[in-house]
């Protein structure tokens, strides 16, 4: 199936990416509305406490202040799933984490305002806080929420079995296990969150926010304002960065607006780098145990898996997390029998929710490393081993998830091939090391959150004159290159330069519904309106041309901006001649082209987790470096092959690749939200550390394309997927290196180190044999 | 975002306007070299003064000549300079790996010297000290980490280049009411619970000055931490020799980042004139380091951990002067 295409597949710096060098986007905090009031929130600096009072009279009593709003204000709670509609605006009757919003002051300037925030006076009554998930599994005298299971501090539980596990582990050869504890992590994407409120001359309300779910703040926005939903605006300003932690309706977009209504003039909030800490949503920490079992011969036979999660305070996404945590270990390999346990459990801590490879990661880490140790003790080499049992294309998993396009196989042999596996596996000297992961992930989900039937994206298009190509959507561009795929798909079309398209995906008011930038389905959803919509202008303009023709419109090919017929009798039709022939009698063209998943998967409880249009698949060769007298450890070359179906942009997949190793081996390495007693004691970019330059490997990116036969011109998604191999591949080579295998993440030098002495009092200078490497 | 503080900001051109406004301002300001440590503690309203004397117009403290560098010369200024570098070269690598090149821009060498303390309980903003609790240091009555105390601080000194400067043997000029006094940097610092070193609260740090002889000792500082870039020492060794063939001549040590101040190991350097400068030596002296160090819980790595390590940088430190093929 291969094709030809123009623009598809070439090297394309994004088309937004000019305004952002150029300083022309507006962020956030950019924008600027006469009259705008300043912000700042009042938070909660106790964990668990009901709220006795909040006095809020000297703050509104200061000069500058304009008004001040606390619980009272807002009574209806929001979350970004319906089922589990657990936040408030301003915390009502109670208090759940260091944190949580209790107040908001507007002030003239943002110096007044802090001081006014300040000078608001709490009162709390303590209650019990809980920090782990362990206790919070059964009843509890206080439980953070009302609606947990059994009055214990569990949100969710799931359970699932597929085939019969526990004759797969005794029918077994070998069936290593083990236990990891993962600690929480943030997004830590460079804008923090920046939203202004402007209360309309017509009495609506539009929020300004840099948010990747442009829909479901305006949902929640509308439930908590009790307005309905087109009193309500929703302005995606540029998103600097959100890696899903942009990816909820916030209790500080609902309080801006809280106070926008109440003054009636323009309120901006900023947060500094604390607050973005604080608001989290990010990767869940947890623990993960885990048994794969395997027949002599190597085939898997089934994969056991519990995890904990720690949810923090509020839901998010939870439930999904929760589930995602299971059933996206059922690839990329055959997995005749499966069965997972998991619970998500409230704590007095930042909320947890949604982080680049949403729900994958942490598991995938637990299973690979327990596939390396299975590789081990079958005496294999864990590529082979992989190969021999990955999934393969347009199949079904055990759970019924349906597989559609898969490269896997070609990933693991590129990775293998180009990072110089074979002369490098067992081969390297004690301290160096090299590992391998595979990984697979979502393609969008295919049950959209809300269960409606209106389409998961709709793209419009409308031409005029100028001939330059409108594209309407609401899919959020926030550095993932959404806006590209949009223009790529409409210029690839209908053959006209990028730069005749142009993306408007702002403004709740004029675009279609899109559900957001999270599942990683931006690409192939609005992919796949956009190109819908873009065939229908097609169709316009090959008419056209065949009425100044007297040609069939169905010959006309597109391309450099003509309309052309080749063969004995060639023709062609400029672009501008063909639309001014369209338009004539009719006015500017328009078109709509949406996206909506095909229905699918089984019938059993929690079958739609995990569901997806299209599956991608990869995998990750990690090279490391241990320093052998400190236990550090330094990633130092990092192969990564992904299968995204077909690179629209190559660009903009390799970037999300790198950026995906950089990210992955950050938590690996480094990251880790620190607590005491449910405060984070590492709030800044000093003490949470990302990976710095010194720290990033030589990267190599191998682009894998399985044409995907549903996905626009054959794409799936790139943007996540490919960080799921990192961590466990970093982690096999750790241990390949020194025979240490880390049940936690991030790797502690501390350990390695302990590690290391332990092997050097046994004597001898440590080799690497099966043996030792063994276990 | 963070506000920094309402100040008054005074802009002296000479050390003795800067020395007559501090008196004026009767203890209750701050001396500010490039503010890259002072602002972000002022930022996390931590001791904050209501006057803060600028010192970066001041001619005299952007000297620098043949082995002396004025307090108020930027990281990024000594980084360049190559001659310095020639003829210390154990400056290069620690500058080129001091913060970032951000922040070596603005950075000077007074405020490198008289880096403020760093605890995790501390360098925290005003909420997070206010959620977490207060300590000793700023608003509270007790230390954190070291609970019970109420009298001392214990938190890291962190900065870079004071070690190497001590073991090259630098002097320290002060300018202040009194006039100038110079003396070795080895003993400017100082634990006496309150304060961390002699200089009074209204002396300028004009300079400091290598001696001649600096040139011909080997020296070499090791630093560690889990970042090439930004982070702070979690610990680091300097060390200088003079040797003759093998022979230890002469030997400096200190242990820095693992206390409130720099520690100066000269008595246990001295211990190992005379001595060859061979593997069993250096797993001496290594051990020796190790012992004497005992670390507190105010940075990320664990203090067991990073007392160890004290031995593993002092080792490196010594290979290097040695003339061992470094590891990078
Ligand atoms: C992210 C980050 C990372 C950092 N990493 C490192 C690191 O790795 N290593 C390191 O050593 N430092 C590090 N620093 C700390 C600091 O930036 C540097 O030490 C810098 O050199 C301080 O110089 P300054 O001129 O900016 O000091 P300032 O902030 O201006 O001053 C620091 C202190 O010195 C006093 N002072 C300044 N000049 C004089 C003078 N002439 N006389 C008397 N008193 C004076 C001030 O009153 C203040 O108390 C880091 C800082 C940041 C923000
Ligand atoms: S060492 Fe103790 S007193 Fe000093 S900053 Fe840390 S907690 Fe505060």
């Amino acid at each position: 199936m291969t094709q030809e295409f123009t623009v598809v597949g070439s090297r394309l710096p994004l088309v937004d990416s000019w305004r952002k060098v150029t300083g022309q986007a507006v962020y956030g905090d950019d924008l600027r509305f006469p009259n705008t009031l300043l912000c700042r929130l009042v938070r909660s600096t106790v964990p668990h406490a009901r709220i006795v009072r909040v006095d809020t009279s000297r703050a509104e009593a200061m000069p500058g202040v304009r008004a001040v709003v606390t619980g009272k204000d807002a009574s209806a709670r929001f979350g970004v799933l319906p089922i589990s509609q657990d936040e408030e605006a301003l915390a009502i009757e109670k208090v759940r984490y260091v944190g949580d919003i209790v107040a908001a002051v507007a002030a003239d300037d943002e110096a007044t305002a802090a001081a006014a925030a300040a000078a608001v006076e709490v009162v709390y009554e303590r209650l019990p806080e809980y920090f782990e998930t362990g206790p919070g599994l059964a009843p509890v005298a206080e439980p953070i929420h009302a609606w947990t299971v059994d009055g214990s501090n569990t949100q969710k539980r799931v359970e699932q079995h597929f085939g019969d596990m526990d004759a797969a582990l005794d029918a077994a050869a070998v069936k290593p296990k083990a236990h990891f504890d993962f600690i929480g992590v943030g997004h830590q994407f460079t804008e923090p969150h920046s939203v202004t409120a402007v209360p309309e001359a017509d009495g609506r309300m539009s929020l300004y926010t840099p948010t990747q779910v442009p829909h479901y703040v305006h949902r929640a926005l509308a439930k908590v304002l009790e307005v309905p939903m087109h009193r309500v605006r929703v302005f995606r300003t540029a998103v600097g960065g959100g890696f899903g932690g942009k990816s909820d309706p916030f209790p500080h977009e609902m309080a801006v607006c809280l106070l926008a209504r109440k003054v009636q003039r323009p309120v901006r909030l900023t947060f500094d780098r604390e607050e973005v800490f604080l608001t989290n949503r990010g990767r869940h920490p947890g623990t993960y145990d885990v048994q794969i079992a395997f027949d002599a011969d190597g085939r898997m036979l089934g994969l056991d898996a519990r995890a904990v999660i720690d949810g923090g305070a509020f839901a998010s996404f939870g439930v999904v997390t929760t589930y995602y945590n299971g059933v996206l270990s059922q690839g990329p390999y055959k997995i005749p029998n499966f069965r997972y346990e998991g619970a998500r459990v409230y704590t007095n801590k930042a909320p947890c929710g949604a982080m680049r490879g949403h729900g994958a990661v942490n598991a995938r880490y637990a299973i690979e490393s327990v596939i390396d140790m299975a590789a081990r003790e079958l005496r294999r080499d864990p590529i082979d081993l992989r190969l021999q049992n990955v999934l393969d294309p347009y199949s079904k998993t055990t759970n019924e998830f349906r597989i559609t396009s898969n490269g896997i196989r070609e990933c693991l042999e590129r990775v293998r091939d180009e990072s110089g596996w074979t002369a490098k596996w067992g081969k390297l000297p004690f301290g160096k090391g090299i590992g391998v992961a595979a990984g697979f992930f979502i393609s969008g989900s295919a049950l959209p959150i809300h269960q409606t039937r209106t389409p998961q994206s709709t793209v419009h298009l409308k031409i005029d004159v100028d001939g330059g190509i409108t594209a309407h959507s609401m899919g959020a561009e926030i550095g993932q290159g959404s806006d590209t795929v949009i223009a790529i798909a409409v210029a690839e079309v209908l053959g006209v330069p990028l730069d005749f398209v142009r993306v408007r995906s702002e403004d709740s008011d004029t675009a279609p519904l899109d559900l957001g930038a999270y599942s990683s389905r931006g690409c192939f959803m609005i992919g796949n309106a956009a190109r819908e919509a873009a065939l229908v202008i097609r169709e316009k303009l090959a008419r056209a041309a065949a009425r100044l023709t007297g040609r069939d419109a169905s010959e006309f090919a597109f391309a450099n901006a003509t309309l052309s017929i080749d063969g004995d009798r060639p023709v062609s039709v400029s672009y501008f001649e063909a639309l001014t022939e369209a338009l004539a009698d009719n006015g500017a063209l328009l078109a709509k082209g949406w996206y909506q998943a095909p229905r699918m998967g089984g019938t059993y409880k929690g079958a739609g987790a995990g569901l997806a249009p299209a599956y991608s698949f990869n995998a990750c060769v990690a090279e490391v470096d241990v320093d052998v007298e400190t236990g550090l450890v330094r990633c130092t070359r990092m192969t990564l092959a992904h299968d995204c179906g077909r690179a629209l942009n190559r660009l903009a997949v390799e970037g999300q690749i790198e950026g995906c190793m950089h990210m992955g081996l950050g938590q690996a390495l480094l990251e880790e939200m620190r607590y005491e007693r449910g405060r984070i004691t590492n709030p800044n970019l000093l003490d949470y550390k990302i990976l710095g330059p010194f720290e990033t490997p030589e990267m190599r990116v191998i682009v894998v394309e399985s044409e995907d036969r549903e996905g626009p011109f054959g794409a799936k998604e790139a943007g996540e997927g490919p960080l799921i191999p990192v961590l466990p591949a970093l982690g096999n080579a750790l241990y390949d290196a020194v025979g240490y295998r880390s049940h936690e993440l991030p790797v502690r030098p501390a350990k390695v180190f302990q590690h290391l002495q332990t092997l050097r009092k046994g004597g001898a200078t440590p080799a690497k044999t099966w043996e030792t490497n063994g276990r | 975002m963070m506000i920094l503080p309402e100040f008054e900001l005074l802009r002296p051109r000479s050390v003795p306007e800067a020395v007559a406004a501090a008196r004026a301002a009767r203890g209750r300001f701050d001396f500010l070299g490039g503010g890259t440590d002072l602002l972000c503690n002022y930022k996390w309203g931590i001791n904050v003064q209501p006057t803060v004397i600028s010192l970066r117009h001041i001619a005299e403290l952007r000297a620098r000549t043949n082995g002396s560098v004025g307090g108020g010369v930027t990281l990024a200024e000594l980084e360049g300079d190559e001659d310095f570098l020639q003829d210390f070269p154990a400056f290069r690598r620690t500058l080129a790996r001091l913060a970032s090149p951000l922040i070596r821009q603005t950075g000077t060498l007074a405020g490198n010297v008289l880096v403020d303390t760093r605890c995790i309980w501390l360098n925290q903003t005003q909420f997070a000290r206010a959620a977490l609790g207060h300590c000793l240091k700023a608003d509270g009555p007790e230390c954190r980490v070291v609970k019970g105390s109420t009298d001392r601080c214990y938190a890291n000194y962190s900065g870079d280049l004071a070690p190497v400067f001590m073991v090259y043997g630098a002097t320290v000029r002060l300018a202040g009411p009194q006039g100038e006094r110079v003396l070795p940097l080895s003993a400017f610092f100082a634990l006496d619970g309150i304060r961390r070193n002699v200089k009074a609260k209204d002396e300028i740090l004009v300079s400091l000055d290598l001696p001649a002889d600096a040139r011909t000792l080997r020296a070499s500082y090791q630093k560690f931490r889990v970042r090439e870039a930004w982070d702070f020492p979690e610990l680091a060794v300097a060390a200088a020799a003079r040797l003759d063939g093998d022979r230890i001549e002469e030997l400096h040590l200190v242990a820095n980042a693992v206390a409130s101040i720099p520690l100066w190991m000269e008595d246990l350097a001295r211990g190992y004139v005379g001595r060859t400068l061979d593997d069993a030596t250096i797993d001496a002296i290594a051990n020796d380091m190790t012992r004497a160090v005992s670390p507190v819980r105010a940075t990320l790595l664990p203090p067991s951990y990073r007392k160890q390590m004290v031995g593993v940088m002092t080792a490196r430190a010594l290979r290097e002067i040695r003339g061992d093929a470094t590891a990078a």
